[in-house]
């Protein structure tokens, strides 16, 4: 692994002894990041859209260029880019609006049981409030044959936060099309370790978090087809959002109503500029740290693999501790696992009751933190497997 | 017979000299001298709310609890050393304390607020003597 890379990141150097795999409920903060945000707020910070003078205008095509970025993260053009908090509230705003779109209608909504409670939730509460039929496929084969000619919407993950799992997005959002549904895809985990291309998914809609791609927290994007934006209606109104006559904007102003989060979408920016810069080397080590890490955990004794492959998240149970005892007992050995539900409750309780413990790379992780793990856990086996 | 009091504190002095893998220890090794009451685990005696599972039947004078997690185990061990056989009025009268002799590194604040505390509040409000 680079250490020039992980080095960018300052929270290493001021946490030497903390190993850190967590990375799918947030990631680390690069460098440049910080300072981008730093220098807008100690220097160029103003209100945007606002005012006439030079300050506020320059902040305003700060956040343009971060539009613009966002954009060519994903090959689309800038104004299919809407600023949301995050992929929570993007998968609500299409939730609300393609389900009361189609409301009282005989439609029905696919999504899969490997969704995170973001994309499960707001699909739960609109189909119902909105009369529609929530279709929860197990498995991918299962999830095409749900689909038909009264199929609103399609809303799948493209990588699964339990298992890693990346079902075929372009097939799906391609079957999709042909029965006439819309498609959305969260890709609040794929866009940390994957390129994406929307014009190959195919998608109508997807959204990401800045948060999960070594961005701050508080600001994603959630990508609209051009033609598919006047399906959505804003979940919130106000200053931005408005003309004169109060009639929502079109396009993506109508979306960003208030005070935007300017230092994080310029912070986003930089992020992703990095993501952009290093994508064949983070694919390569993370690739190579996702194969170490399932030969050692497969070796292992007393634990059960989720997942059946090498993957990026790697989730598994024990057979003498519960996840949360485990999660206790590795946090106090300085090693960050998350475990529960990870907020995909209906895929966890089919895997166990007592929920998963969940390790998740980034290419700034070493063999050396999967080693750590590693050793604590056989330790764990040996202390605490006998005693039942 | 010991009173609440002299039971608990013989936990807080206990607990107060270990660190926090010891505490995590100590709660894992009360937690399989517990055992899990496997009979308590359904639905209708799961305390709601909690992230982890805990299961507590509460009725006549009857405390019986169980959970997935050894720490929880652990820590409804302790509950159920100081309150069986007790009356009502005797258990309003000493509310759980030895948890704040617990790092909040080894039992979080999602077990104490959503477990524990509901834990102790479906203990007083079943029909004690």
């Amino acid at each position: 692994m680079s250490d020039n890379l992980r080095s960018d990141f300052p929270f290493f150097s001021n946490n030497p002894a903390l190993v850190y795999l967590d990375n799918a409920a947030t990631t680390q903060k690069v460098q440049c990041v910080i300072d981008a945000m730093v220098d807008h707020m100690t220097k160029d910070n103003s209100n945007i859209g606002r005012s006439l003078y030079p300050l506020s205008s320059n902040a305003e095509k700060k956040v343009e260029d971060a539009r613009l970025t966002a954009a060519r993260f994903i090959n689309a053009s800038k104004e299919e880019i809407i600023f949301t908090k995050g992929s929570t509230e993007a998968l609500n705003i299409v939730s609300s609006s393609v389900c009361a779109e189609n409301a009282d209608k005989g439609k029905n909504v696919v999504i899969s049981v490997l969704e995170h409670s973001s994309n499960y939730a707001p699909w739960l509460r609109d189909c119902k409030k909105h009369n529609l039929i929530l279709r929860i496929a197990e498995n991918e084969d299962d999830l095409i044959s749900f689909i038909d000619e009264n199929t609103a919407i399609v809303s799948v993950t493209g990588m699964s936060n339990v298992t890693g799992f990346m079902p075929d997005i372009g097939r799906i959002c391609g079957y999709a099309k042909q029965k006439g549904a819309l498609s959305c895809i969260d890709a609040s985990q794929l866009a940390a370790h994957r390129s994406i291309d929307v014009k190959d998914i195919g998608c109508d809609y997807l959204c990401f978090s800045s948060h999960k791609l070594y961005g701050p927290e508080g600001v994603g994007v959630l990508y609209s087809k051009q033609q598919d934006m006047s399906h959505l209606v804003p979940l919130c109104l106000g200053g931005g959002a408005v003309d004169s006559s109060y009639c929502t904007k079109e396009g993506h102003p109508g979306f960003e109503a208030g005070t935007q989060n300017i230092a994080s979408i310029i912070g986003f920016e930089r992020a992703l500029k990095y993501l952009i810069r290093n994508y064949n080397h983070i694919k390569d080590t993370e690739n190579e740290l996702s194969r170490y890490l399932y030969r050692k955990m497969s070796e292992l004794k007393g634990f059960s693999l989720v997942c059946s492959e090498p993957s990026l998240i790697c989730s598994f149970t024990s057979s003498f501790l519960s996840s949360h005892d485990l999660g206790v007992l590795l946090g106090n050995k300085g090693i960050c696992v998350r475990t529960g539900s990870c907020c995909a409750h209906s895929l966890v309780r089919k895997i166990s009751e007592g929920g998963i413990c969940r390790v998740s790379l980034s290419f700034y992780n070493t063999k050396d933190d999967i080693d750590a793990l590693i050793s604590q856990l056989e330790e764990a086996q040996k202390r605490y497997g006998g005693s039942l | 017979m010991s009173t609440i009091r002299e039971i608990e504190d013989r936990h807080i002095s206990i607990l107060s000299e270990l660190d926090e893998l010891g505490q995590f220890d100590y709660l894992i090794d009360l937690g399989v001298k517990e055992g899990r009451d496997s009979a308590v685990e359904k639905p209708c005696f799961r305390i709601e709310g909690c992230k982890t599972n805990i299961w507590l039947k509460a009725e006549q004078n009857v405390i019986r609890a169980s959970s997935d997690s050894l720490v929880v185990l652990g820590l409804l061990s302790i509950i159920r050393q100081m309150y069986l056989g007790r009356s009502r009025s005797e258990i309003e009268s000493n509310p759980i304390r030895f948890l704040s002799s617990v790092s909040e590194h080894v039992v979080y604040s999602e077990i104490r607020e959503n477990g524990i505390k509901k834990v102790y509040a479906k203990i007083i409000s079943e029909d004690f003597r």
